[in-house]
């Protein structure tokens, strides 16, 4: 029972959870008419999407074992821990991967599948194995693999990229660095004993805390293009104000307070911040109602 | 097999029959059998030609309709299975009445027993309103104290050891405030009033539309007439679909508040999420319904989903009743 639950914290639950959550919304958003013959295609593609993400999590782990040693939030993970072998690991990687990706070829399809592959190989290989040791902007230049979920979610149900599943994208993108560099401040001193370049290590916190109201500014703006493309309607647009309001406030105070607890805080309430805004999307999409903005770029553009 | 296996099995059960009860109604095969215990004289439904004709004979206002009587009939099954169940339950506990106390199957049993009676009503009192409300009502009592002896028989499902973000007063509360709710979109079934206004939030396009609260909220019309797709005017209807939507707001507002309060503490951060997903779920499930007409597998979801959320929250107020800070 304890090597079972050991492979089952390999896949990461928690970020699965989330990644599905935005892929599901992805999904229900492409559609105009609530779903009902199309459950089949969305249970098959949560389940891919469900496999790969697990699988790029078990790839990270294995990936990351030596830093994961040194620092302390990452200790009792199975690896450095000495609960599972490498061999394992790797295999148990593998299995997931290729079957999730089996899965969408066969029962989704081939967009879907290549594009849930490429964001595999951007977080597991390019941003774990490379960008993450290189650089203080690794965060925002891997941020893209994690945030495409919801493109995946889209392509599933319509097999095309339209500009609003890449409108979702760009909000998780932007979302990410001040997500992250939150959860950095925090952890400061576990990234620089294990010699990993995150921004408040290499340029302090203070300069951390303005790039974070910066991002904040930008994903405030960004979060205002579903409502101007009239994609979504006015009870969106409360949603995202309200919501990035309190988020930009907490950066202001952040930036003033240098408080770590309060950059704990901020980073809690990132996660939030995503899982409303999208749950706002979501209830805005079946109202009908309060879309004043004329409908734009609805033609695909993949 | 453990005395808790059985009664989770019973709650699993329960969850069942409710939901497929609310397919039935939603499927407008509540008077799919219009006699009772029987259907159309069989114990199960007339399927010979023979026996068709003989049963369009007997019943000449309701001719057979197969595609209804299973669904009733079915219904009436799984109901009677979950009665022998809470049989067993009782049973088992008086057997063993020197170990644990045997009060709370008999209450469910008897509980099960006027549902019984409310399910043969709603078929010989063609579909009265107050008594389609009652009928779902005591299904959802009978899962909320299934859950609750289900939660008391297992051992393992350890009370909060501090709960003190969430008191037993506001647990309550919402649960009052969720059963309330559940009522009024009992109420709003049963009167056929889901369609009465179209859009969200405003209604037929107004904010306020011209409401008839005193018609929509009679519950003593007298019995006799049919009542399948209902006989209350327009704005009757409307003023239930409103008061569903007004009560949508307290419930929605409160059960934030009390999520919020929930996400502070680690221990209790699994239910805050569970409750969240629920809500929201809900309230979409609820504006595709009056958006999109009532597609009926949303319809069914909004039912199985108001049960999960009543469900969740009798199993936070036994977790923070029972917790020591408390």
């Amino acid at each position: 029972m304890n090597r079972i639950k050991q492979y089952f914290a390999l896949t990461k639950p928690g970020v699965v959870i989330l990644i599905l959550f935005t892929a599901f919304v992805g999904m229900l958003l492409s559609m105009r008419n609530f779903p009902e013959s199309e459950w089949v295609v969305i249970l098959w593609g949560l389940l891919g999407i469900a496999l790969s993400a697990g699988g790029a999590a078990a790839i990270n782990h294995w990936a990351d074992q030596k830093a994961d040693k040194i620092m302390l939030r990452t200790q009792h993970r199975p690896l450095p821990s000495g609960g599972l072998k490498t061999v394992n690991v790797l295999t148990f990687a593998a299995i997931l991967s290729i079957s999730g990706t089996f899965i969408l070829v066969y029962f989704v399809n081939v967009l879907t599948a290549v594009l849930t592959f490429l964001s595999l190989v951007g977080y597991a290989f390019v941003y774990t194995m490379f960008l993450k040791r290189v650089t203080p902007q690794n965060i925002v230049i891997g941020g893209l693999a994690g945030a495409t979920p919801p493109v995946l979610g889209w392509t599933t149900v319509t097999g095309q990229v339209t500009p609003d599943a890449l409108l979702l994208l760009a909000i998780i993108y932007v979302w990410t660095p001040p997500h992250f560099w939150a959860l950095a401040i925090f952890r400061k001193e576990d990234y620089k004993n294990a010699h990993i370049p995150m921004l408040p290590v290499t340029h302090g916190v203070a300069f951390t805390e303005l790039h974070i109201i910066f991002y904040t500014i930008l994903l405030f703006i960004v979060t205002l293009f579903p409502f101007m493309t009239g994609m979504s309607g006015l009870v969106y647009l409360a949603g995202a104000i309200i919501l990035g309001g309190k988020f930009l406030w907490m950066t202001f105070q952040l930036k003033k307070t240098q408080s770590p607890l309060l950059a704990w805080q901020t980073f809690k309430y990132s996660i939030w911040y995503l899982m409303l805004l999208f749950a706002f999307l979501l209830v805005d999409h079946y109202m009908l109602w309060g879309d004043i903005m004329p409908r734009l770029f609805q033609e695909p553009v993949m | 097999m453990k005395y808790k296996h059985l009664t989770w099995m019973a709650v699993a059960l329960a969850l069942c029959v409710i939901v497929f009860g609310a397919f039935v109604r939603l499927s407008d095969a509540g008077l799919g059998c219009p006699d009772w215990p029987g259907c159309y004289g069989h114990i199960t439904w007339p399927t010979a030609d023979v026996d068709v004709i003989k049963a369009n004979e007997a019943f000449p206002e309701r001719a057979v309709e197969i595609h209804k009587a299973w669904k009733e009939v079915g219904h009436r099954i799984l109901a009677g299975i979950l009665g022998l169940m809470v049989l067993a339950l009782f049973i088992w506990a008086f057997r063993k009445r020197h170990l644990m106390s045997a009060r709370l199957p008999f209450i469910i049993g008897l509980v099960i027993t006027f549902q019984a009676a409310l399910g043969m009503w709603t078929v010989t009192l063609q579909l009265h309103p107050s008594i389609v409300m009652s009928h779902l009502l005591g299904g959802l009592l009978t899962l909320s104290l299934l859950t609750w002896l289900a939660c008391r028989e297992t051992p393992e499902l350890k009370p909060y050891r501090y709960a003190g973000h969430v008191t037993v007063k506001m647990v309550s509360l919402a649960l009052f405030l969720v059963a309330l709710q559940i009522a009024l979109g009992g109420w709003t079934s049963a009167n056929y009033a889901a369609l009465a206004c179209t859009g969200f939030p405003q209604c037929n396009g107004q904010w306020w539309p011209n409401m008839d609260f005193i018609q929509g909220f009679n519950l003593f019309r007298e019995f006799g007439p049919n009542y399948e797709f209902g006989v209350k005017d327009g704005p009757a209807r409307i003023a239930i679909q409103m008061t569903h939507r007004m009560g949508f707001i307290l419930v929605t507002l409160y059960l934030s508040w009390l999520i919020h309060r929930l996400t502070r503490n680690r221990e209790l951060l699994p239910m805050a999420v569970s409750l969240g997903l629920l809500l929201v779920l809900q309230i979409i499930l609820g504006i595709v319904n009056v958006t999109f007409s009532l597609p009926l597998t949303v319809a069914v979801m909004h039912n199985a989903v108001a049960a999960l959320l009543l469900f969740n929250l009798v199993i936070l107020l036994y977790k923070t009743r029972q917790s020591a800070y408390n």
